[in-house]
C-alpha cells in the first residue's frame, strides 16, 4: 500500500554515514580544549590534580562554567513540589553546603558543567610554553631516552597497520614486472607493506634541579600550598619533557637539609629561618654531584623572603658565586604577599644578571605565570 | 536486536498496536516511525530535530546523552516530532515489546499533536524546513567563517525563548513602522470623545487641529512593548548584516515550534502515557503478548512513571490527572473521595458499568485534551483528589547547620496548585519586553522584566548581556526589581553598570 495511505507506517534507513552527532560533539571537545586553555591559571592548583599521581592514567574533572550558554532565568526557588510520604515537617533529604542562597563563586542548582580530562593531557596544555632555559649540551655526559617513531615501512603483515597506499602501489609494481600491465590485482602477502616503529635513542642534555624550601614558621599553610603546586608541577613538568633530569630537594629553616622527594613537599616543621643555609648545602651538593661542566644546573628558592637580618647579604654572595660557576638559572620565588621581602630586595639589588631570576607568586592565580617565567625555553645562550 | 525478521514482528506488532488504538477512538497525524542506532537517537535528542543546524550545545548534549548511554545510566525511549505526517523513532536495540510499548505511547502523542488547541498554528513541516535553514547556516559558515557564525548563533541562541508564541509572523520593517505610525498618529489626535463633532464644540478649531510641531513627540519604537525579543532585535538592530538576521529568524522559527511542547509537556506525556497502558493492557487481553513480554513492558512502564521526591515526573503526573478524570466522570471514586466532592459541592457522577470505550470518561479524556495547556490543565482540573492519591506536598529548603535540609511543608492541595500554576507563568521564562529601541536619544536597547514576584538570576543576566550586545550592537538596559526595589543594569560593550 502506498505509504501516504497508510496512517502508521515503519522503516529503517542507513545511518551509517551521518556524522552530525560525533561533529557536534567534536566542536564541542574543541571548546572543552580552549576552555581550558583560557583557564588553565585556575584550574591547576586544584588540590585533586595536586595530589594526584602523575603517572597514574587518572582523570581529573574540572569545572568550566564557561561553556553553559547562558539565558535570562529566575534565581531558582527555595521551594517546589513532590510526590512520596511523611508527614509535614519531615526531613526528605539532605545535603551538605548551604541553603539554596548564593553560594560563594557558584550559582546553586544551575548546571555547572565538568569536564574529565585525563592528567597526561592537562598536564600536556600546561607544558607546551614550558622549557628549560640557557640549556647547553654538556661535554662529560650524555644521557639517553628511548624514542619511538612511527615512521617505518616494512613488509611485514599485521593488518591494524597496513599501509593501503604502499600495498596496493607494490601490487601494481610485480604485476607491471610479471605480467606487463602496472595494475592492481590479485593482492598477495608478500605485496603487504605495514607501518611500524623503531626505537631511536635520543641524546638529552644532562640537567639537574634543585629545589630549596624554606618550611621555617613564617611560612603559614597558603604561602606552602602555593610551595607545593608550583614545585608539584615543575616536577611533572620535568620528568614528562626531560626524564633524565636529576632532582636535589632540600629544605631550611635556620638550617639547611637534604630530603627525598615526598618529604620535601610535606615538611613542615619549621623554626626560625636562615636562607643562607640552603644555598651553602646546595653549593656542597653542586660541587660534589652535579659540577656545571656536566650537568645544566637549575637552582630554585621557594620563601616568603623574610629572612634572619644579616643573612641576605651572604645569600646574594652565595648566588653570585653559583651565576659564577655557571649554573644555568637561579630563580628566587618569592610566594604569598607582593610586597617587597627583604630577601628579594637585597637580591635584586645586588644581582643584575640575566641568569637570575626574582620571581613573586602572590596567589593561585600567578603560579602559572611563575611557572613560565623560570621556565622560559625563550632564553638561551646567544649562539 | 532488529534483525530483519524482527523487524517484521514490529511491522506487525504496529498493526495491531494501530488497530486498538482506532478502536479507542485514536485520531492521530499519520505517523513514520524509524529505528535507528544509538548514536542516532542521541543525535536527535540533542538537537530535538533530525538535520537541525550544528551548534556545540548539542554537541554537549549529546556526548552526555552517549556517556550515560554506555555506563548504562539512561536510555531515551522516544523522540517524536510534531509534523504531518509526524515521525517517530525507534532505538534498534530495544526489546520488541519496549518498542511495541513505544509505539503505544507515540501514538497518544500524534493524536494529542493533531488536536490540542496550542498546536493548531505550528507549521507541519518543520523538519524539512529546519534542513532548509541549517544549510543556509553552513553555507554561511562557508562564506563568512566558523568563528563569527558560532559567535552570532551563541548571542541568538541565549534568548532563543523570548518569543511571543501568539504572533507567528511579523511584519517586515517597513509595514511594521507604517503600521505603528499610522496608529500613532491616531492616538495623537486630541481626544475629546466626540472625534468627528469637535468643531461643533466651543474650543476653536485653529487651536486644537492636529498637534503643534514643539508638542509632537517622537514615536516610541516600538509603539507598544514587545515580548519578541528575537523578532525585534532581527528587523529593528541598527548594524545587522542580511545574514545575521536571517539567523535570528531560524532561531526565532524553530523557537516557535517548540513552544507549545514545552507549554503542554504535561499533558502530552500524560497523555501518551495513559493511552500506551490502556493499549498494552488491550494487547495482553487479547493474547497477543506471552508472560514474559508482559512482565516486561511492565517493568518499563513502572520505571517511567515513577514519583519523584523533589518536583514532577511529568508521565507520572499526567497520567493520574487522566486516570483520575476518567475515574471522576466514570464514577469510579472511593468512598472518601466521593464524600469530599459533596462536600465541596462539586457533582458526582454515578458508576458507569459498560465497556470503556464510548464511555464518559473515555470521552472526556479526549475532550479535555485538546482545550488546555498544562497550567489550564492544573488550574481547571487539579483538586485534592489527585493529590492525595499522588501522595504531594509543597517542600521547602532550609539551611541549617552548614547543611541544606528540605522539608515537607504542606499537603494541602490547593497550595499545591497554587504553587505548580505560578511556576508555569510565561512558561517559567521571566517576561521580558521591549520598551524602547532608542533609549537616551543614541538607539539604546531597553528591555524591562515585568516582576511578578520571582527575581532574575543575576549572575546569568551578567553572562547574557555581551550575547544582547553583539545582537544589538549598541548600549543595551534591563530594568527588573531585586529586593522589592527597581534597579536597571546596563552594558556598553566593556562592562556593566547598575543605577537605581
Amino acid at each position: 500500500m502506498p505509504y501516504i495511505e497508510q496512517r502508521v507506517f515503519i522503516s529503517r534507513e542507513d545511518y551509517s554515514l551521518r556524522r552530525s552527532g560525533p561533529k557536534n560533539a567534536a566542536r564541542h571537545d574543541e571548546k572543552v580544549k580552549d576552555a581550558i586553555k583560557g583557564n588553565l591559571d585556575q584550574i591547576i592548583f586544584d588540590g585533586a590534580i595536586i595530589t594526584a599521581d602523575p603517572k597514574s592514567k587518572k582523570r581529573v574533572r574540572i569545572p568550566l562554567r564557561s561553556l553553559i550558554l547562558p539565558h535570562i532565568i529566575h534565581k531558582e526557588s527555595k521551594d517546589g513540589v513532590g510526590s512520596g510520604p511523611g508527614d509535614v515537617g519531615d526531613v526528605i533529604s539532605t545535603e551538605p553546603g548551604q541553603g539554596s542562597g548564593q553560594g560563594a563563586g557558584q550559582t546553586p542548582g544551575q548546571e555547572t558543567y565538568e569536564t574529565e580530562i585525563l592528567l597526561e593531557d592537562l598536564q600536556a596544555l600546561v607544558f607546551a610554553d614550558l622549557g628549560l632555559p640557557f640549556l647547553k649540551p654538556k661535554q662529560h655526559q650524555q644521557l639517553e631516552t628511548d624514542t619511538i617513531l612511527f615512521d617505518d615501512v616494512r613488509a611485514k603483515k599485521t593488518p591494524g597497520n597496513l599501509d593501503i597506499f604502499r600495498t596496493l602501489t607494490e601490487n601494481m609494481k610485480r604485476n607491471a614486472i610479471e605480467g606487463g600491465e602496472a595494475r592492481i590485482f590479485g593482492i598477495r602477502p608478500e605485496d603487504y607493506r605495514v607501518r611500524t616503529w623503531r626505537n631511536e635513542v635520543r641524546q638529552e642534555n644532562a640537567a639537574a634541579v634543585i629545589f630549596k624550601r624554606d618550611f621555617s614558621g613564617s611560612m603559614g599553610p597558603v604561602e606552602t600550598y602555593l610551595v607545593q603546586a608550583f614545585g608539584w608541577w615543575t616536577v611533572a613538568f620535568l620528568r614528562s619533557k626531560y626524564p633524565k633530569v636529576e632532582t636535589a630537594f632540600i629544605v631550611h629553616d635556620t638550617q639547611a637539609y637534604e630530603v627525598s622527594e615526598s618529604d620535601y613537599f610535606r615538611r613542615n616543621d619549621g623554626g626560625g629561618t636562615t636562607c643562607s643555609s640552603a644555598y651553602v648545602l646546595e653549593r656542597e651538593i653542586i660541587d660534589k654531584r652535579f659540577s656545571p661542566d656536566r650537568y645544566n644546573v637549575y637552582s630554585l628558592h621557594f620563601s616568603d623572603g623574610d629572612n634572619w637580618n644579616n643573612d641576605d647579604q651572604k645569600c646574594v654572595g652565595l648566588v653570585r658565586e653559583m651565576l659564577g660557576l655557571g649554573v644555568a638559572q637561579v630563580g628566587f620565588i618569592q610566594v604569598a604577599s607582593s610586597s617587597n621581602s627583604s630577601l628579594r630586595t637585597a637580591l635584586t639589588a645586588g644581582i643584575q644578571h640575566d641568569r637570575f631570576a626574582a620571581i613573586v607568586v602572590p596567589d593561585k592565580k600567578a603560579v602559572l605565570p611563575g611557572l613560565k617565567a623560570y621556565f622560559n625555553a625563550q632564553k638561551q645562550f646567544a649562539a | 536486536m532488529a534483525t530483519p525478521e524482527s523487524f517484521g514482528r514490529l511491522e506487525q506488532r504496529l498493526g495491531q498496536v494501530w488497530e486498538i488504538a482506532q478502536h479507542f477512538n485514536l485520531d492521530p497525524f499519520p505517523t513514520h516511525f524509524e529505528i535507528i542506532p544509538p548514536e542516532i537517537m542521541h543525535e536527535i535528542g540533542s538537537t530535538g530535530l533530525p538535520e537541525r543546524f550544528s551548534h556545540w550545545t548539542h554537541g554537549k548534549t549529546y556526548r552526555q546523552l552517549q556517556t550515560r548511554y554506555n555506563y548504562g545510566l539512561s536510555v531515551i525511549y522516544e523522540v517524536v516530532i510534531n509534523s504531518d505526517p509526524a515521525l517517530a523513532f525507534l532505538l534498534e536495540n530495544n526489546f520488541d515489546v519496549e518498542n511495541t510499548t513505544i509505539m503505544a505511547h507515540v501514538l497518544g502523542h500524534t493524536d494529542f499533536f493533531k488536536h490540542n488547541y496550542h498546536f493548531k498554528k505550528t507549521r507541519k513541516d518543520l523538519p524539512h524546513a529546519a534542513a532548509i535553514s541549517a544549510a543556509r547556516i553552513r553555507d554561511y559558515e562557508f562564506k563568512y567563517g566558523r568563528e563569527p557564525v558560532e559567535q552570532f548563533l551563541d548571542a541568538a541562541l541565549s534568548i532563543a525563548e523570548h518569543i511571543d508564541p501568539f504572533q507567528a509572523t511579523r511584519l517586515p520593517k517597513e509595514d511594521q513602522l507604517a503600521k505603528w505610525k499610522a496608529e500613532y498618529e491616531e492616538g495623537q489626535k486630541p481626544k475629546t470623545g466626540m472625534g468627528e463633532f469637535d468643531d461643533l464644540f466651543e474650543k476653536s478649531p485653529s487651536k486644537d487641529a492636529g498637534i503643534t510641531k514643539e508638542e509632537h513627540q517622537p514615536m516610541p519604537i516600538p509603539l507598544q512593548p514587545e515580548k519578541d525579543l528575537v523578532g525585534f532585535i532581527a528587523d529593528f538592530a541598527p548594524y545587522l548584516e542580511d545574514w545575521q538576521k536571517d539567523i535570528l529568524h531560524i532561531v526565532r522559527m524553530e523557537s516557535s515550534y517548540f513552544h507549545p511542547q514545552g507549554r503542554t509537556k504535561i499533558m502530552n506525556e500524560g497523555y501518551a502515557t495513559y493511552w500506551h497502558k490502556i493499549i498494552m493492557r488491550e494487547m495482553s487481553d487479547k493474547g497477543f503478548l506471552d508472560q514474559e513480554e508482559q512482565i516486561k513492558w511492565i517493568a518499563m512502564h513502572t520505571g517511567v512513571i515513577t514519583p519523584t521526591l523533589k518536583g514532577l515526573n511529568p508521565y507520572y503526573f499526567g497520567m493520574k490527572m487522566f486516570d483520575f478524570i476518567e475515574d471522576y466522570h466514570n464514577g469510579n471514586l472511593e468512598d472518601a473521595e466521593k464524600r469530599w466532592l459533596d462536600k465541596e459541592k462539586l457533582p458526582v457522577f454515578p458508576k458507569y458499568k459498560g465497556e470503556y470505550v464510548g464511555s464518559p470518561g473515555n470521552k472526556m479524556v479526549r475532550e479535555i485534551m485538546k482545550g488546555d495547556d498544562d497550567q489550564s490543565f492544573i488550574r481547571n482540573y487539579f483538586n485534592k483528589i489527585p493529590a492525595d492519591r499522588m501522595g504531594m506536598y509543597v517542600y521547602e529548603e532550609l539551611a541549617e547547620a552548614g547543611q541544606k535540609l528540605t522539608i515537607i511543608a504542606d499537603r494541602g492541595w490547593e497550595r499545591i496548585r497554587e504553587r505548580l500554576v505560578a511556576s508555569m507563568n510565561n512558561d517559567g521564562n521571566p517576561y521580558l519586553v521591549v520598551t524602547d529601541a532608542n533609549h537616551n536619544r543614541n538607539q539604546s536597547l531597553y528591555i524591562k522584566h515585568l516582576y511578578e514576584g520571582r527575581e532574575l538570576e543575576l549572575k546569568y543576566l551578567e553572562k547574557t548581556f555581551p550575547h544582547l550586545h553583539t545582537l544589538w550592537g549598541r548600549p543595551v538596559y534591563v530594568e527588573t526589581v531585586v529586593g522589592g526595589n527597581r534597579v536597571i543594569f546596563s552594558y556598553d560593550g566593556k562592562q556593566i553598570s547598575q543605577t537605581a
